[in-house]
């Protein structure tokens, strides 16, 4: 990928843009680096921990890790080691080039062994031409910045000590008290500045430890074998990909991508790495995306079995498949009616309980910020529609449904008929109140569609009759109610006018031909009035209140179903125009937020799955349409 | 010793200490010496008869052998050991790189001020551990 350019001046100028980050991993979690070289959102040691660097929520409080220049101007690049998730910040000036390669090392097969997973995090300085100063500045704020901690100084490093966990940077240079520069809470972390000439280098390894660890030095051989696994690793993986046709660099650049934000021990893929970035500068619109959605279920399996990642596929559908067959008791909190939640937690827990940090200020100011998710005892019907389509697709496309699943899963269709007229919340998780949304319906049709399917497919006992007057009705009624004659498109729900872009998924999930008129005028009015230069605003939410205050961008998400709609609808050119557009919006990395702002910025939380998992769809689904 | 009021908490920070509750770290402040040196100078020379226990508080110095710099420590590190528990003639030159100011534990009383505390003895073993592994991993 392309790198970027960033004149910058002192070590820590303020918030950088969402979109001047990348990300890398290990497969349990993740840390965002800045073009500035400071990890400025890290949470150890899963996705869903609480954060040690999270400076992207508090540029004060909330702690980071930098290593870059230590005096000076200088021009920045960022790019990944090619079809790797090893990321290198590279800083130019007049005096000379260095470069830090930053990435985890996967460490294959510790869980279930009684191993100890490190999570380390390597930063690997080098100097590339002429000599260059560099600084590493290192505040860890534990807890979200709500622990103090100890620093212990030892021969080969420091070890901060919190009552959660404890973390040891190891490095070559000694290390130094930052106490002058102490920062809210009073620990002004370590620091230490060295030059490096061209060819030399200096690796800092930051790493779960022990409490009682004394930090050990790690020669250069043995981090030169760490960076070489990695990249073994990487490449190995993304040598699976079957993806053979145009863009597939921005294609695999989003599996990588996928394959960072999954979870290792159990195949769960969170939505984004982040919680309360937010949708619009201070909109409050800040939501904790460390998490799996069913709904990204169908999506997920769907992309990943179409690249021919089918172990990740397999190993997502294992995860989704004991959400369906956990007892009712222990799948469903306080206030859930359906068998379901929206959301779990990686490890398939469904106490996401919703709670705010009030000492932390929010990005660039944006409060509140947000952990937990009070989403996921929402009723949202349609994800019954996208889990069951993620079991027709790995039925079909990976290995067939097995008996108790598949009585599990009639359990959750006999369901769906009794409730699928109710009103609920929706996609978007609006928190205005209940509405019978016409997307909901839509799902519920495909979730006794594919059912249908499987078992004629298969041969599996079902209650036929039963399911067919149930899709039936569903269609009928969406045809007659989710229709607006006078606006002569699908609307939002049945009690508004309202237009809403998730009934762009109406062709892609075979409800309506492509070309159906219903379905061409719906799309002519969506381009009119919810696509502003090729970007689709998921609704109006100034004619369609959605409980929330405040503005946000364009979804991106929506603008990749766009895509595919028109290509389905045989607007190729129309279809390639708007992608290309589109991949003009993604960082210097192929990397995407959830939303896009006015200009150009990327805004929500980062990098998004759901984004990710779209732009596959609509780049596999234009390159077949062109042929 | 005159190690300042914020003692103890200062002396918590050091790895070698860590494990030490307040009151046994206050103990330990008044056990040691504090000396200060400034950049450039030696703090020990190669066969100085020993001179005790030494522990970098803050600033850096060098362990030369034989003109060879071999290795560099800073805060939290300490040396003098070899040269103290066996009794024998300092191994290397310290030299100092950064202004250094390190606590001393005289020959004399290194024995009795570890067997009265055996957590910095045993974080002691744990850093020589480190450093023998260290080496044998060069070696391999």
């Amino acid at each position: 990928m392309a790198g970027t350019t960033t004149p910058s001046t002192g070590p820590r100028p303020g918030y950088l843009p969402i979109a001047e980050y990348g990300i890398i991993g290990d497969l349990h979690t993740v840390a965002l680096v800045g073009t500035n070289g400071s990890v400025d959102w890290y949470c150890c040691p899963a996705f869903d921990s609480p954060s040690v660097f999270g400076a992207i929520l508090d540029h004060d409080r909330g702690g980071y890790y930098r290593i870059g220049p230590a005096t000076g101007e200088w021009t920045t690049k960022q790019l990944y080691l090619p079809d790797t998730n090893v990321l290198i910040t590279r800083y130019l000036t007049p005096e000379g080039v260095g470069e830090v390669q930053d990435f985890m090392p996967v460490e294959q097969g510790a869980r279930g062994r009684g191993r100890l997973h490190h999570h380390r995090l390597i930063r690997r300085v080098l100097g590339v031409r002429g000599r260059m100063s560099l600084r590493l500045d290192i505040q860890p704020r534990f807890n979200y910045a709500r622990d103090d901690h100890s620093t212990l100084f030892y021969e080969n490093g420091v070890v901060f000590r919190s009552p959660g966990t404890s973390l040891a940077l190891q490095s070559p240079i000694a290390l130094e008290s930052g106490a002058a520069a102490a920062g809210a809470n009073g620990d002004g972390g370590v620091h230490c500045e060295f030059t490096l000439e061209a060819g030399q280098s200096a690796t800092f390894v930051l790493e779960q430890v022990p409490d009682d660890y004394v930090p050990r030095r790690y020669s250069e051989d043995e981090t030169r074998e760490a960076f070489e696994s990695t990249v073994a690793y990487w490449r190995g993986w993304l040598a699976q990909s079957r993806y053979q046709g145009r863009w597939r660099e921005m294609v695999h650049r989003s599996a990588l991508t996928l394959k960072l934000l999954t979870y290792e021990p159990t195949g769960a893929m969170v939505a984004a790495a982040t919680t309360s970035l937010p949708e619009g500068i201070g909109s409050g619109r800040n939501w904790d995306y460390r998490y799996t959605w069913i709904r990204d279920a169908a999506f997920s399996v769907y992309a990943l079995l179409r690249l021919g990642f089918s172990e990740e596929a397999a190993a997502f559908m294992d995860w989704l498949t004991d959400r369906f067959q956990q007892p009712h008791s222990q799948t469903t909190s306080p206030g859930v009616s359906g068998p379901l939640q929206v959301m779990y937690d990686i490890r398939g827990g469904f106490d996401l309980k919703e709670q705010i940090l009030p000492h932390l200020e929010g990005y660039r100011g944006s409060a509140p910020v947000r952990i937990g998710n009070g989403a996921a005892s929402q009723l949202q019907l349609d994800i019954y529609g996208e889990l069951i389509d993620s079991v027709y697709l790995h039925d079909k496309y990976g290995s067939p449904i097995h008996y108790d699943a598949w009585s599990d899963l009639c359990r959750v269709i006999d369901w769906i008929a009794g409730h699928w007229d109710q009103a609920d919340e929706g996609i978007w998780e609006v928190r205005g109140g209940s509405q019978k949304f016409t997307y909901s319906r839509l799902m519920s049709w495909v979730a006794v569609e594919r059912a249908i399917r499987i078992a004629t497919s298969r041969g599996l006992p079902a209650e036929l009759t039963r399911w067919q007057t149930t899709r039936d009705a569903i269609y009928h009624q969406i045809m007659a109610q989710g229709w607006n004659p006078e606006r002569k498109a699908f609307v939002q729900h049945y009690d508004s006018d309202m237009l809403d872009a998730s009934v762009l998924l109406m062709p892609l999930v075979k409800f309506i031909a492509p070309t159906d008129r219903r379905w061409l005028s719906t799309l002519d009015a969506i381009s009119r009035e919810l696509v502003s230069d090729s970007l689709v605003y998921r609704y109006n939410v100034g004619a369609s209140p959605d409980g929330l205050e405040g503005e946000e961008g364009t979804f991106s998400m929506c603008t990749f179903w766009y895509v595919e709609a028109l290509a389905r609808a045989g607007r190729l050119d129309e279809a390639r125009l708007v992608f290309e557009k589109m991949l003009t919006y993604a960082n210097h990395l192929g990397l995407y937020s959830e939303e896009i702002g006015l200009t150009g910025e990327a805004l929500g939380n980062f990098p998004q799955a759901f984004t990710h998992l779209a732009l596959i769809s609509a780049a596999y689904c234009l390159d077949q349409q062109l042929g | 010793m005159p190690l300042g009021g914020d003692t103890a908490a200062r002396l918590g920070r050091l790895g070698i200490f860590a494990d030490l509750p307040e009151s046994e770290l206050r103990d330990v402040a008044a056990e040691l010496d504090e000396r200060s040196f400034p950049e450039g100078g030696w703090v020990l020379r190669q066969g100085d008869p020993g001179s005790g226990l030494f522990i970098v508080a803050d600033g850096e110095v060098g362990v030369v052998i034989d003109d060879d710099v071999v290795a560099t420590l800073a805060t939290g590190s300490f040396f003098g050991e070899i040269s103290v528990l066996l009794g024998e003639p300092a191994t290397a030159d310290i030299v100092v790189r950064k202004p250094l100011r390190c606590l001393v534990i005289p020959p004399q009383r290194t024995e009795e001020f570890l067997l009265a505390h055996p957590k910095v003895m045993y974080r002691m073993l744990q850093t020589e551990a480190r450093r023998l592994r260290t080496v044998d991993q060069a070696r391999d």
